[in-house]
């Protein structure tokens, strides 16, 4: 004994959905009934052209550009549909002055107090240097009773080990270690976090030399660089990084 | 409804709804509390028409006799009590909370926000400033990508709070985010941002420029009034619709770009391994996602008539409708949505239901303006696997015993 006491509001809603939810027939990538309305597409912000072969968009990027040589852009998940703008510029604006004026110049000095990010092809990165003997003692005193000897985690996040970098557990191993060498796509972004935001009882503590030194004892604990690597400005964002060209941006048709 | 407790949940002590007993057997610790309205747990016996009631206070004060309360679960993560609330407004003291680096204590006026990069004018603003500009004020839900996610143990006393309490709703009120923009005129080419905030994490997420187009918002205001500072005082990034932690709080620093900038929450964190070995990256948007949240454990319900309440909410826009099945998914029929349905915001749901004491499983099920519909449990492991704690918006079933006892549904996430 059903109520059904409630009224329907006008559906927008494809002819094939109603009814057992077995007999959907959505779309398993999407969860969409197929025919959706509008579509708009997180890869036009990507910038992509190329279209329908990921992977093998992915070698000729490979071949086209070498590791260091200028950053790729990020792959699409999928290009199938049609493309449409989260938002447009506008460009009218009734009853508004051309500037309110209100705020004041940032100073150069003020943005550089702030502007510390590191970017994947290597801007931003500070002179210095590093060294994997100096991180390995660094990584003994601020970062193992998080990390684990050897990186190997706990408490806190694993950083090595686990598999080869060649390994790809995540499917069908639930919490499965994501570590720098079997997934994190940029060296760059080891700098960046560390340099920020590491170490976790005192973040933004360390000096260019000391995050230098603590991401190449990490790129070597992942055997992502041999020990006698010595880290720099130069040779960070060339470092050829496993999961890299797993990375695809967000391609579900997004629906507006 | 006649709802009555689940006895097995005097064993969970952080159920608000048991403090609210133990309250009422004179048991609470928090009797201490009601001090301040002047009256005590004994005064309760006294016919509150025979005596002077309290006087006003400056601030107000929930009733002694209701103890919503948020579970902490980590140093970073505490959960909003669905179960507790009507309506659709989280107030701002039950907000989940999420963060990387602790909740920073920032000085009002000595606030400034800078945007820079590709811009034609570097700006920065005090917090007077931002006030100053044309303002708008919109509910949403902010909801942590990592809902029912990690921290999810398949337990069949799970509570909505503790399956899906990691979105909560507020009204919010800020600047738009285009109009900073064109005050700092910035490049036509640029088309990412960095969002950062002034936390001991330094949160950073790169966001595409059109989401500012769209309808991103720098808040200062929640329910009407300044930021707490757990969700971001004295000012935060606003993305209706995104994954939480794009919404950067306590933000203090936005570089324009042409590329994202790669930074960890957003390439070792927040992405999703795929069963075909890539990992998506940059899954901004929320799906359709909904729970019921009455009848639901720990209540025990009576035979006959009861009204089926939840939470549907979608971050593509809004939910168009929801449906309520009582026989584990078999038959679905079509809950009402309650007016006014909001674009990316809670939408409450009700579903009246003549319950005849036999055993069922009940589940809701919401579909988006974009013709989303909320999957299975199965059918989200099937496209995802098992390595990404993001994004899981599964349906959510509870069992109703013969005895009126509900349970999380545990077989159906199996």
């Amino acid at each position: 004994m059903q109520f059904i006491g409630t009224t329907l509001p006008q559906m927008i809603i494809p002819g094939e959905y109603s009814g057992r939810l077995n007999d959907i027939k959505y779309d398993l990538y999407s969860f969409r009934p197929r025919n959706p309305i509008v579509h708009s597409n997180i890869s036009r912000m990507m910038k992509l052209n190329n279209e329908n072969y990921p992977y093998l968009s992915a070698v000729i990027f490979i071949i086209l550009f070498s590791a260091g040589d200028g950053l790729p852009a990020l792959e699409s998940e999928n290009s199938s549909c049609d493309e449409a703008a989260i938002g447009t510029r506008p460009d009218y604006y009734p009853d508004w002055p051309a500037l309110f004026g209100i705020g004041t110049i940032a100073t150069r000095e003020e943005i550089n107090a702030w502007d510390k990010d590191v970017t994947a092809d290597g801007s931003g990165l500070p002179d210095g240097k590093g060294t994997v003997s100096g991180g390995s003692k660094l990584y003994g005193s601020l970062c193992q009773s998080c990390h684990g000897e050897n990186g190997q985690g706990k408490p806190f996040d694993a950083l090595a080990g686990h598999g080869d970098a060649q390994s790809y557990p995540f499917p069908d191993e639930k919490f499965a270690a994501k570590t720098i060498g079997n997934y994190w796509p940029y060296a760059t972004t080891l700098f960046d976090y560390i340099n920020r935001s590491m170490p976790f009882a005192s973040p933004g503590s360390l000096s260019s030399d000391e995050v230098y030194s603590i991401t190449a004892y990490l790129l070597y604990l992942n055997r992502l660089i041999p020990e006698e690597t010595v880290l720099t400005a130069e040779n960070l964002a060339t470092i050829d990084m496993p999961a890299r060209n797993r990375f695809v941006a967000d391609g579900r048709c997004k629906i507006k | 409804m006649s709802n009555s407790k689940n006895p097995e949940s005097l064993t969970d002590r952080s159920d608000a709804m048991i403090s609210r007993r133990r309250f009422l057997s004179g048991t609470a610790t928090g009797a201490a509390g009601v001090a301040v309205l002047h009256k005590t747990v004994a005064d309760i016996t006294i016919d509150p028409t025979k005596q002077q009631g309290a006087p006003p206070a400056a601030l107000g004060e929930r009733s002694p006799f209701e103890k919503p309360a948020r579970k902490v679960i980590s140093n970073i993560l505490s959960t909003t009590p669905l179960q507790d609330l009507h309506g659709t407004i989280t107030p701002a003291d039950l907000h989940f909370e999420r963060h990387h680096g602790g909740i920073p204590l920032i000085d009002p006026d000595k606030y400034k926000l800078i945007i820079h990069g590709m811009v034609e004018r570097p700006l920065k603003f005090s917090l007077d400033e931002l006030k100053r500009f044309p303002a708008i004020t919109r509910s949403c839900f902010i909801e942590c990508s990592g809902n029912t996610g990690e921290y999810f143990r398949a337990d069949r006393k799970n509570t909505p709070q503790t399956l899906r309490g990691l979105t909560s709703q507020s009204e919010w009120t800020g600047v738009k985010l285009s109009t900073l923009f064109r005050e700092a005129g910035i490049s036509s080419r640029a088309s990412w941002f960095l969002a950062e905030g002034n936390d001991a994490a330094v949160m950073t997420r790169s966001i595409p420029v059109e989401k500012a187009w769209d309808d991103a918002l720098v808040a200062y205001a929640q329910n009407g009034e300044p930021l707490r500072p757990a969700q971001g005082y004295p000012v935060r990034l606003l993305l209706p619709g995104w994954e939480g932690n794009t919404s950067i709080k306590w933000l203090r620093r936005l570089e324009l770009g042409e590329q994202p900038f790669m930074t960890r929450e957003e390439t070792s964190k927040y992405s999703e391994p795929l069963p075909d070995g890539r990992i998506r990256q940059f899954s901004f948007e929320m799906e359709a996602n909904s729970v019921i949240t009455s009848p639901a454990y720990p209540e025990k319900i009576e035979p006959g008539w009861l009204e089926v309440r939840g939470l549907a909410w979608s971050g593509s826009g809004k939910i168009v409708k929801v449906e309520v099945s009582t026989d584990a998914g078999q038959n679905w029929s079509v809950a009402e949505l309650q007016e006014p349905v909001l674009a990316k915001s809670h939408t409450r749901f009700r579903y009246l239901w003549n319950w005849q004491g036999k055993p069922a499983v009940i589940m809701s099920r919401a579909v988006d303006q974009t013709g989303y519909i909320q999957p299975t449990h199965e059918a989200l492991r099937d496209e995802r696997g098992l390595g990404a704690p993001y994004h899981l918006n599964s349906i959510v079933g509870w069992e109703v015993r013969a005895d009126g006892l509900v349970y999380f549904d545990v077989k159906s996430w199996a």
